[in-house]
């Protein structure tokens, strides 16, 4: 068994450098150019000759595209498998462009689901509730501090689970990227967020109801608004300019009744 | 001279929605409270940022799509109410039209994210060609690049949604104060049509019974306080 050549030094500086993978994102090869960056340390670290570095870096410019928190799974994974082949002295480096096709879809498809569905309206949801409820400001600061902490501890995870999990796994990687791994804490936060829009609605509701009943019912009717017209037209800009013209003129007319 | 200011901490705390870093300080609850404390009104900051919070969370940066500029709008609109509202005496009037300057900045923003991300192509063809010279020290050069580039494009949208917005509210200012009793109603519509928006994410049926169980808690913490 050879020694390893990529140290916790490679990994350290790839974690940092994953932090702007999207800085060049574009249409044809997306997140490429950040990817490749990241490997920057494991390129150096593997290859002294310059004419393989060259190679390294023609290769991960091609096209790759995932979540950019999950895109660590595949930084991990592309480290181990590149280091594999210096240690064994192999050149399939068609393997590595398998693995990383490979890898797109499940990187994207879970990213999205678990980060962007769930996770990051959960934590704003329960941030926005605490922010609603109270009234003594100081506090209110203190809920934007536990919102930054509420999603950013999944979130980091993520990124140095994934490094490290994947180069323990390489091309077993695809294993450990299922949905099903991350049902536990996708659920809570859901759970979490429904609790807290849930919340949101009734106590919204009722408080605008206090100051006068009108505001409760221009409540009503501007959510059920905004709801049906994003679920059916989809346009975001619509469904917010409509209710907010709707409710405005409904208070002008209730106001000169 | 403060819009350049403006933009400048503006189009910093923008590159978190998905240049950079992605911590989510870019949310409106978060970069319209750090926008507040630069601008002296802490505050009117975390107000301003609360209301617009969900109005733009049920879009999704989802692979290739163009999402509304929601955090960058967020931003502008902050700014603007912290400098035109006058004693809470036209706060209402102020917010909305904002908003609705916002939403046409909000479009913009995703506008220009796809001129970045094609201009960014010219970046691409640039590294491949360097790489198969042999630089390749120009990868985290063009990186860098890449991340002033987008900075600097959020930086002159900011600052010009802040130049044009000054002009537009110098007639905003001139509603009457008393109409500021129809714009309350729309004030009071937001948290509603955000709550609207964002239910659209919860399609499973085990959340949507958390959300009705969650209606039900809302309504005891009212009557509770």
């Amino acid at each position: 068994m050879k020694k390893r050549r990529l140290n916790t030094y490679v990994f350290i500086s790839m974690f940092f450098r994953s932090f702007l993978i999207q800085a060049v994102w574009n249409y044809q090869s997306m997140l490429s150019i950040g990817f490749c960056f990241a490997l920057v340390p494991v390129a150096n670290r593997l290859f002294k000759d310059r004419q393989k570095r060259i190679e390294f870096y023609n290769r991960h410019l091609n096209f790759f595209n995932a979540h950019p928190y999950f895109s660590s799974f595949a930084l991990g994974a592309i480290s181990r498998v590149e280091e594999d082949m210096v240690l064994e002295k192999k050149d399939e480096y068609i393997k590595v462009d398998r693995l990383k096709n490979a890898l797109m879809g499940p990187l994207g498809a879970i990213g999205d689901q678990l980060v962007w569905a769930t996770l990051k309206p959960a934590s704003i949801l329960v941030c926005l509730l605490a922010v609603l409820l109270i009234d003594i400001y100081e506090t209110k600061i203190v809920f934007l501090f536990v919102l930054f902490v509420l999603y950013n501890i999944p979130h980091l995870y993520i990124r140095i689970f994934g490094i490290v999990k994947g180069y323990q796994s390489g091309y077993d990687v695809y294993k450990i990227l299922k949905i099903e791994r991350y049902k536990t804490v996708k659920n809570l936060y859901g759970a979490l967020g429904g609790l807290a829009i849930g919340i949101i609605i009734s106590y919204s509701i009722l408080q605008s109801g206090e100051a006068d009943v009108k505001f409760a019912i221009v409540f009503a009717i501007s959510l059920l608004t905004a709801y049906f017209y994003k679920k059916y037209k989809q346009s975001i800009y619509l469904s917010l300019a409509i209710p907010s013209v709707l409710a405005l003129f409904i208070g002008i007319i209730i106001e000169n009744l | 001279m403060e819009n350049i200011y403006i933009g400048l901490v503006g189009s910093l705390l923008v590159l978190d929605t998905t240049v950079a870093f992605q911590f989510l300080i870019s949310q409106p609850l978060i970069a319209c409270t750090l926008l507040g404390w630069f601008l002296g009104d802490i505050q009117l900051g975390v107000q301003v940022g609360m209301y617009l919070q969900l109005l733009w969370l049920s879009s999704m940066p989802v692979g290739a799509a163009i999402v509304p500029e929601g955090n960058l709008a967020a931003i502008v609109i902050a700014a603007l109410v912290i400098r035109y509202n006058d004693s809470f005496e036209n706060f209402n009037t102020v917010l909305i039209c904002g908003l609705l300057y916002g939403i046409i900045v909000s479009y913009l923003g995703g506008e220009l994210v796809v001129i970045f991300r094609k201009a960014n192509q010219y970046f691409l063809h640039k590294v491949l060609a360097l790489a198969r010279k042999g630089k390749l020290n120009f990868l985290n050069v063009i990186n860098y690049l890449g991340l002033i580039f987008h900075y600097t494009l959020m930086f002159v949208l900011i600052a010009l949604a802040m130049y044009l917005g000054d002009f537009l509210f110098t007639y905003v200012l001139k509603i009457p104060v008393e109409w500021d009793k129809y714009f309350k109603y729309v004030v009071m519509s937001l948290i509603g049509i955000g709550s609207g928006l964002v239910l659209s994410l919860f399609k499973e049926k085990l959340y949507q019974q958390l959300i009705a169980v969650g209606l039900v808690i809302g309504c005891i913490l009212f009557v509770l306080q």
